[in-house]
């Protein structure tokens, strides 16, 4: 977390933007950090953020999450530009490596939440436009149904099995196998 | 939210079957570069299905079969069984897997089966082959193999490719240092046809290539047999197969190193036909540091120039995938898999390649020459003592292709519509099929009414 608090003070001196989530709580951030949000890059573009942005689609709990993923993810992309002015390449690489492990094990812990959870940060950065937290959630689901059978599948996301019986019979005749 | 009085009713659907994106559960699925594990997604759910009906397709990676009936979705390391009895087959071809021995007791035919449908096709045993004398002769009646004295004691069908159509079959039948090429049609042969004057070669591979069955020698020679149907009977027919490509020293170290009396290292060849161009993989083994490793070169063959020409590089978005029975090139960039690389696998009967190797399955980098483990976290295990069975791929076809004309953009279809004249034309256009029909109705609600011609 030192490393987001020194981000934080480094850009103090910029723009804020405020964000102002479904359930009416506020939300201050550095514009690098609201700009890893299209969405909101957008927004700012077009100069319409004046008294805060409002996120009707996302809550509380959800975009403070948000915050802090894009915080760390932008403070990763200001270190990346810093390095690489003012380090020798054998230091940069060193640097860059240690940054890049260290933002593999921040996203394996931002990973580390319950399925509803998982589903509402999937809506916020398909709604906010974060490129690398949609991968990075979508990846999760994915490597999650890796090798499981559609029961399997169903059960983990309580998900009813609604193809009819005709529909599945279709299904289980072309692809048995699947089923087994 | 929660309502107290409503616990003992069904639960709410899932947010993760309804509540999804459509846009959302293909970014999921497009993660997912096993064909089994996309099959099995779209069984979940309606909302999964549509997901994966609208993911761009690409023909799905291939399986891998192991001789105790396992298979693995690569590059899915879980282990898969199919309902169907798959172990102990001889070999493959596309999605089929191909087994010794005919329906009944004491038969001695071959059967194809597909594990994937449940599908199954018979063909002629070797005691069952008529030779075909000249070019474009009348077959004599049926003989044994073995009744051409030139040919190996126990000579076998070693590889099976699929023609055009999947109509009829070339086969290479040997004893695996000589061979010869073989032709049957899938449903309903009786026999085998075979040029009877072709003499016995020490062919590797064969493949289907515009229409012609082409052979590669291990020397390095390309063959070629011209083949056609035999438009009263439907059997193939076969020719005198010609040397086309000659290979140089360059295409082939081991005529160069006969010549100079080195021993020549084992060695095998593949051929597969990728972007046009038909290309033959040379598999040789190398020692360095004491323990001998896979070493891989492809050519594409130039039949103007008769010759072949190396290739460096089969294309950063394209993996090779390679085997006695069936190789293939797949593009594998849609899947987020690193590209320029050829898959192997210790699919030599005779243990050339088994023998004393570190890397029996492995996956050849073709920019920095090294060899990377095939499947993450499993530990592959041919053999196991049961000889002349070794793991193969199988290639399932991309079965959702023949729907893919119906998923046609709404202004793509319009767009065709407004090219016909006829209202009858664009009345039938509109039967073909539900989003067809769709499309074309609220086209023709936007359009004026055409005047029937």
């Amino acid at each position: 977390m030192a490393s987001a608090g020194s981000g934080d003070e480094k850009a103090a001196a910029a723009a804020m933007i405020t964000l102002i989530s479904s359930d009416n709580e506020k939300f201050e951030v550095t514009e690098a950090t609201a700009t890893l949000s299209q969405t909101i890059r957008h927004m700012i573009e077009d100069g319409c953020t004046d008294g805060g942005v409002p996120l009707p689609n996302v809550t509380s709990k959800i975009l403070a999450r948000v915050i802090e993923y894009c915080k760390k993810h932008a403070t990763a992309a200001a270190g990346e530009e810093g390095s690489s002015s003012s380090f020798s390449d054998a230091a940069f690489l060193e640097v860059d490596r240690a940054f890049l492990e260290e933002l593999e094990e921040f996203d394996d812990a931002f990973l580390e939440v319950d399925r509803a959870t998982l589903f509402d940060l999937i809506l916020a950065a398909n709604y906010l436009d974060i490129k690398g937290l949609l991968n990075l959630t979508c990846q999760k689901v994915a490597d999650s149904v890796k090798g499981k059978t559609p029961e399997q599948i169903r059960e983990m996301y309580n998900i009813v099995n609604d193809l009819t019986p005709e529909e599945e019979a279709e299904i289980r005749r072309e692809t048995q196998w699947a089923f087994e | 939210m929660a309502r107290d009085d409503d616990t003992d009713s069904d639960p709410p659907p899932s947010p993760w079957s309804s509540s999804l994106p459509p846009k959302i559960a293909a970014a999921i699925l497009r993660r997912l570069p096993s064909h089994a594990d996309r099959v099995r997604s779209a069984a979940v759910c309606r909302p999964w299905r549509a997901a994966t009906a609208r993911l761009p397709r690409h023909p799905p990676l291939p399986w891998l079969a192991l001789p105790d009936g396992t298979f693995f979705s690569f590059p899915s390391p879980a282990a898969l069984r199919f309902p169907s009895a798959a172990a102990g087959y001889l070999g493959s071809c596309d999605d089929w897997l191909l087994f010794e021995g005919g329906a009944g007791a004491g038969e001695d035919g071959y059967l194809l089966a597909n594990p994937f449908t449940g599908a199954t096709a018979r063909l002629p045993p070797l005691s069952r082959v008529r030779f075909v004398v000249g070019d474009g002769g009348a077959p004599l009646g049926w003989r044994g193999i073995a009744d051409d004295w030139r040919a190996p004691f126990g000579a076998t069908v070693r590889k099976l490719a699929m023609g055009p159509g999947g109509r009829v079959a070339a086969a290479m039948v040997g004893d695996g240092r000589l061979g010869k090429i073989v032709m049957c049609k899938i449903a309903g042969a009786s026999s085998w046809v075979m040029s009877g004057h072709d003499a016995w070669r020490g062919i590797t591979d064969i493949t289907f290539y515009n229409g012609t069955v082409y052979a590669v020698e291990n020397t390095g020679d390309l063959l070629a047999m011209p083949t056609g149907v035999n438009p009263r009977t439907g059997e193939p027919t076969v020719a005198w197969a010609r040397c086309v490509v000659k290979a140089s020293d360059h295409a082939s170290p081991a005529t160069a190193r006969r010549r100079s009396k080195q021993a020549s290292p084992p060695s095998t060849r593949y051929l597969l036909v990728h972007g046009g161009k038909l290309l033959m993989v040379h598999r040789t083994t190398s020692v360095t540091g004491g323990a001998k490793a896979n070493k891989f070169a492809v050519f594409a063959a130039d039949l103007a120039a008769a010759r072949w020409s190396e290739v460096a590089s089969v294309g950063d978005d394209t993996a090779l995938f390679v085997g006695r029975w069936r190789s293939l090139a797949r593009r594998v960039s849609p899947y987020g898999m690193p590209g320029n690389r050829i898959h192997f696998l210790d699919d030599d009967d005779r243990c050339f390649f088994a023998h004393g190797c570190r890397d029996k399955f492995g996956s050849y980098d073709m920019r920095d020459g090294k060899i990377y483990t095939l499947l993450p976290t499993l530990e592959l295990c041919s053999n196991n003592g049961a000889a002349g069975t070794p793991a193969t791929w199988l290639f399932p076809g991309d079965d959702q292709e023949v729907t893919q004309w119906c998923d046609l953009p709404y202004d793509v279809l319009g767009l065709v519509l407004v090219r016909l004249r006829s209202r009858e034309d664009r009345a039938h256009l509109s039967e073909v099929c539900r989003d067809w029909c769709a499309s074309a109705r609220q086209h023709m609600r936007t359009s004026r009414p055409s005047i029937a011609v």
